[in-house]
């Protein structure tokens, strides 16, 4: 039981700490993503708005 | 979020101000002793807003530089609690399906994230701390709407579906304030304009039967969706022989020697099952309140009545739902006397030996009518008015299905409705509006890794230089 509960409270905890890394930073292909998009212009009129 | 910005990218969006919506209110919080939920809703709450920085810095990149959250400060919650102390916070309904918060309907859409965001197979009334909370939340959320509402009066509003209270409240609230709603890419289309009649991102399958007469002879559609068959039931290559919602091939038959044929020697009929967690109400209305009551029902019948009638596991649940395992290995230690065929046996073989199979809403139902066996539903489904499943209209009824299927018939229906269903619910373009996606067939790429960015910057690229060309 022991072992159990260290080896799921180990394996979740190693899930956890992945996915905050995961989403500190970005990856290359994120990177590559940013690159791309920052190289383009973007015409902002304030006009009407939109909402996503 | 390429879909966004192939979307923003579009004339028509240019001269737009647009205003980005982070509707992340809940995450999945098991149900725990109430010191450790408390500890990890915490958590939640740190690991949400660290998420949703790295996504801020994404969506600027593409154009979005305004994203409100749907959340308001403690003050806030605090004030809007002590004003509103008469509103209906707390579930005291008898039918859970009819509540609703500023005459919005929202009883669907709170079960099936009650489902998800508190990982349980069924709806559990005890469970009142949680459901108060969802239901508290909600109102808060409606609060932040009409407060944005105010502020920027909105043109249209574009959302990527339409389930869960977090994309479905502001799709029906945005409906109710008569603004133009748009969900993005389903099974067909890359976008849909939803209505009060329509709420569901999935496609409009109720109107398929009257598209249906005026297209059922065009042979062009006929032979694409003949083809398109063709390759699904075929051995080709897996990543383009499978639906673009499933994980597995469940039609390939590369592995089959490992599989035990004798098993379906002695059977009748297989119950498909479908994973408990995946809003079972986007189709619509259900016999059963969700796929856990239709689950246990279905096996305590073969249980009791000794029905020779075997159980597969939904293939996708061991790659996108892992509590829906556990529910699994509960329900076959449960009905051990059952069998239980492995989630990876390939229907192919099963379809060979079967006289009928089960699913509540499952695309499963239409492969079955396909290979010429009778297919039992339980609710509505795409299918539904193309009449190639024995649909069951109550529980009793569904009972005398089950017992009496052997001396049912088909349902009658052609081998054309099949191809006709199949090119409206596949194929058809119902767009709402012309978009790039659809000409670079942004459909086609897996977005669940971060590479398909990558995939998306070429395709994108390659359509432009064309374009320029």
């Amino acid at each position: 039981m022991k072992v159990l509960f260290e080896n799921l409270l180990f394996k979740n905890l190693i899930r956890h700490l992945k996915l905050i890394f995961k989403n500190l930073f970005f990856d290359n292909n994120e990177v590559l993503f940013l690159k791309y998009c920052n190289e383009k212009k973007f015409i902002k009129k304030k006009k009407i708005k939109i909402i996503f | 979020m390429a879909y966004y910005k192939t979307l923003i990218s579009q004339n028509k969006f240019l001269d737009y101000e647009i205003i980005g919506l982070w509707p992340y209110f809940q995450r999945t919080v098991r149900k725990r002793f109430f010191f450790l939920e408390f500890v990890n809703e915490i958590y939640l709450y740190i690991l949400d807003y660290i998420i949703f920085l790295k996504w801020k810095k994404l969506y600027k990149s593409i154009g979005i530089t305004h994203i409100k959250r749907l959340n308001l400060s403690i003050f806030d919650r605090i004030n809007f609690y002590t004003k509103n102390i008469n509103l209906d916070f707390f579930f005291k309904k008898k039918n859970f399906f009819d509540f609703e918060i500023n005459k919005i309907k929202i009883g669907d859409l709170l079960y099936d994230t009650y489902l998800r965001f508190r990982a349980q197979p069924t709806f559990f009334r005890k469970d009142k701390l949680f459901i108060n909370k969802l239901i508290f939340k909600s109102n808060i959320v409606i609060l932040k709407l009409e407060k944005l509402y105010k502020k920027y009066k909105f043109e249209a509003f574009y959302t990527s579906y339409s389930s869960y209270i977090q994309h479905g409240l502001p799709v029906r609230f945005f409906l109710k304030k008569k603004i133009n709603v748009f969900s993005g890419i389903n099974n067909s289309q890359y976008n849909k304009k939803l209505s009060h009649d329509d709420v569901s991102h999935a496609e409009s399958y109720f109107k398929f039967k009257n598209i249906s007469k005026n297209i059922r002879n065009n042979e062009t559609f006929l032979s694409i969706s003949e083809n398109d068959l063709k390759l699904r039931f075929s051995d080709a290559e897996k990543k383009k022989n499978k639906m673009s919602y499933l994980s597995v091939n469940t039609y390939t038959s590369k592995e089959d020697e490992k599989f035990d044929v004798c098993l379906l020697n002695n059977l009748d009929g297989i119950l498909f099952l479908q994973d408990f967690y995946d809003s079972p109400h986007d189709w619509g209305n259900l016999v059963f309140d969700d796929f856990y009551r239709w689950t246990v029902y279905t096996l305590h019948i073969i249980k009791k009545y000794n029905l020779r009638i075997a159980v597969k596991p939904h293939p996708n649940s061991w790659y996108i739902s892992p509590d829906s395992i556990l529910v699994y290995q509960r329900l076959k230690k449960k009905f051990s006397g059952i069998i239980w065929l492995d989630k990876d046996y390939p229907n192919k073989i099963i379809f060979k030996k079967i006289k009928f199979g089960i699913s509540c809403t499952g695309s499963v139902l239409f492969e079955l009518a396909f290979h010429g066996i009778k297919a039992i539903s339980c609710g509505e489904h795409p299918g539904i008015d193309f009449n190639f499943t024995i649909n069951a209209k109550s529980k009793s009824h569904y009972k005398s299905i089950l017992l009496d299927i052997s001396n049912m018939g088909l349902p009658e229906f052609s081998k054309n409705d099949l191809l006709i269903y199949n090119y409206l619910y596949r194929h058809m373009n119902m767009d709402a509006y012309d978009n790039i996606a659809r000409k670079i067939e942004l459909k086609n790429i897996d977005f669940s890794k971060s590479n398909s960015l990558v995939k998306y910057i070429e395709k994108i690229s390659k359509y432009k230089n064309d374009f320029k060309n």
